[in-house]
This record gives structure tokens, sequence and C-alpha cells, in this order.
């Protein structure tokens, strides 16, 4: 919760995710729980900084498979970009640079084959109404 | 959006081109451009391409750089001065600082901007990055520069072409090759548009990029990109803007386009570029 309230700060950082749609439909904490977070994800959608993307399982395998990780990119040039990684019982941070391009890589052919942001909108409802 | 297409740099330029194979190991042309902007989206294929072309033509950086600084003079002269607030944009590249919708919203934030990129992970990069202001609109068009008939017509579903439009092809007409047209293509383009409308060009110029820099410059790109260049001259630049009226100062070097005060350094680009007015 208290990483959400970043998004609604001043100067929020710009979020761009791209999820599997397995991350819409198992149903954590019921059916009721899951439509209402589907529905907040949606409002989240709208916000200019925020951009979804979802992978549906329609299109098979994808890149994104071995696990979650993010990428934090920084707006100062010469701040590379870092790779995060959110392990059971810590965390890991890579920024060597021929690491954080492997992620890299993954994240652009991920938001190439994932549906556009647009797209993703409607799909989330659609789940919404199916959950 | 996939493609089985080999990754052979170079290929597949002759008639509809095949928007280019994701592949990290080839240098590619919106990666290189954002390199040379000191952007965060390129891999060592890119580098090492642009590492070596700027060893044999260090101008390319400014050359850059330059391209971009005229993008935002010449949307902010369209929009501020000729009253434009209607943009095609072909060949958007990898989103920075200052894109269109940016400049053109800043002047008149109704302004409508559809982008268009042939490359589906600058067309990601656009629909996730691009947002338009509330009071105006961007849209995105995956299609190749040559596919004028999908360009016109899923750009006429967010502009109206009864008003004049803004096209601007920047550093993207010299990936086309002679034996693709680009004549007719720019010609195509703007015959679908009203009177009163501008097209907005930069471009790699033969005849002010010296011989054995191109030289080399070709053959690097040739050997390490998805995409391979031909400059052109003055006189092939200018064909483009046939039967059009050309804005102050006409076609010049990019940086001389109507520089901001104390902005001209001694450094000399390798582009050409101009905005015209369609009669």
């Amino acid at each position: 919760m208290k990483r959400q309230d970043l998004l609604t700060r001043p100067g929020p950082p710009r979020v761009w995710a791209v999820m599997d749609e397995a991350v819409l439909r198992r149903p954590y904490g019921g059916a009721t729980v899951m439509r209402a977070q589907l529905h907040r994800l949606a409002e989240a959608a709208k916000l200019p900084h925020v951009t979804l993307q979802a992978v549906p399982f329609t299109r098979g395998g994808h890149a994104g498979a071995s696990g979650a990780f993010s990428i934090l990119r920084f707006q100062e040039r010469d701040l590379p970009d870092v790779v995060y990684i959110e392990q059971l019982t810590s965390a890991l941070y890579l920024d060597q640079r021929a690491d954080v391009e492997h992620y890299l890589e993954v994240v652009d052919q991920l938001s190439g084959e994932a549906l556009t942001p647009a797209e993703t909108t409607a799909f989330i409802e659609q789940v919404a109404r199916e959950t | 959006m996939t493609s089985d297409e080999p990754a052979a740099p170079g290929g597949g330029s002759a008639g509809k081109a095949k928007p280019p194979t994701f592949d990290t190991s080839v240098a590619n042309q919106a990666r290189i451009y954002d390199y040379l902007l000191g952007g965060k989206d390129n891999y060592a294929a890119d580098r090492e391409a642009v590492d070596a072309v700027l060893k044999i033509a260090p101008e390319m950086g400014f050359t850059a750089r330059e391209n971009r600084a005229f993008l935002g003079r010449a949307v902010r002269y369209l929009t501020a001065e000729a009253g434009i607030r209607q943009f095609l944009d072909i060949g958007t590249g990898i989103p920075t600082a200052g894109n269109t919708h940016h400049v053109a919203q800043a002047t008149a934030p109704e302004s409508r901007v559809v982008y268009v990129d042939y490359d589906p992970i600058v067309l990601a990069h656009a629909r996730a990055l691009l947002n338009s202001s509330k009071a105006g609109a961007t849209e995105y068009i995956d299609a190749d520069l040559r596919d004028t008939d999908t360009i016109l017509s899923r750009a006429g579903r967010l502009l109206d072409f009864t008003q004049p439009v803004a096209v601007t092809m920047l550093f993207i007409l010299h990936a086309i090759p002679d034996s693709d047209d680009p004549h007719a293509i720019v010609a195509t383009v703007l015959d679908a548009l009203p009177p009163g409308s501008y097209l907005a060009l930069s471009h790699l110029g033969s005849d002010i990029f010296d011989e054995e820099a191109q030289q080399g410059f070709q053959s690097i790109v040739g050997r390490m990109s998805q995409q391979q260049y031909t400059g052109r001259s003055r006189e092939q630049m200018l064909r483009f803007f046939k039967d059009m009226e050309l804005v102050e100062p006409g076609l010049v070097r990019i940086e001389e386009w109507r520089p901001d005060p104390g902005t001209l350094s001694d450094y000399k680009s390798t582009a050409w570029g101009a905005v015209g007015r369609k009669r």
C-alpha cells in the first residue's frame, strides 16, 4: 500500500508495467476482492504517468516467463539503469551494463508482444466481468 | 508483431519493407539515434556501430542533436506562426525529450499528433510514453513510410484532412533507397492534404558530408545496421518540395534553419533541413 502512495503524490515516478494474464486471473482473496483489485488497476491505468500492458494467454509463451523484475531508470543521463529483483528473503540489485541489457531486452521484446495500453484497459475490464 | 525474417543487415528494403526484427545483435536506426542523443534505450551492437562512425565522422553526434533541435524549432514555427494544429510525424523514433506533441501542445494544447513508425519496439515505447495533453490527442500507426495507403487511411481517423496538416519526416527519407522512389512517396502523402499544409524534412546530405567520411559511414552502416542510408544532394532535396513554397530561410543545414539567438556554433552538421507550404 505504501508503494501505491507514490503514484498519487506530486512528481510521481513513471510506471510502465507489462504483466501476464495469470496475474489478472488468479483470484487472490476471492472473486469480490479480485474484482475490486481489477477495477483499481483499470483506474490506475488512466493516470497519465502509468502505462499497463497485459500479455494474454492467447499469445502463447512470452519473453518474461523467467519471473518478475523491475528496471529502475533515473532522469539523470549519467545514472545507469538498475535491475531490481525481489526474492523471498532479500532483494537483488544489478547495475552492470551487460546484466541490465539482458533485462532491457526482455522488456523491449515483451512490450512489443503485449496488448497495447488501450487494448489492455479493455482487457482488464473484460477479465473483471468474467471474475 | 513478430516476424520470421532473418535480421540481415540492410535486408528487406526493396518494395514493401518488412518491419525490422527485434534483434539486439545488430545495430538499429532508432537505437543508434537514441544513443547519439544520450538515451538509454540502446544495446552494445548499437553503441559499437556509433563509436565506429564517430571515429571517422565525429560531427555525427552534433548532427543528431541538431536534428532534434530542428524538430523543436520547426514544430514551434508550425504551431505558433503557421497556426497548424494537426501533425503527422512519420519516423517517430524512440521517445526522448521534446517530442512533436510536447512541442506543439506547449503552444497549442489542442494539437493532435499522429505518430508513425515501422519498428514495433519504437511503437511500444511511443504508446507507453507519448501521452497527449487532455485538450489534444495522440495516435500511433504501425506502418512503413512506403505504405502510404495505410498511413493516410488510419491517420484520417484522428486528423481532419479538410484542414491543413503538417507532415514531419525527420531523418527518415535517407533510409529509403532511390529504387523505392522517395519523391513519389512524399508526393502521395502531400496530395492527400489541403492547400496550406506543410512538409518539414531533414535528411543526411550527400553534398555536405565529406566524401571519404561518407564512404566510411556507408561501409560501417552496411556491415552493422539493419537499415541503410542514402544521402541526397541539395537538388534532390528541393525536388521533395516541388510546387511548394519554402519557408524562409529555405533549404539550409539543419542548425541554420531559424536558429535561436546565440546558439550557432562553429560545428557544421551533415544534414539538410527545410519546411515548405503547399500552395
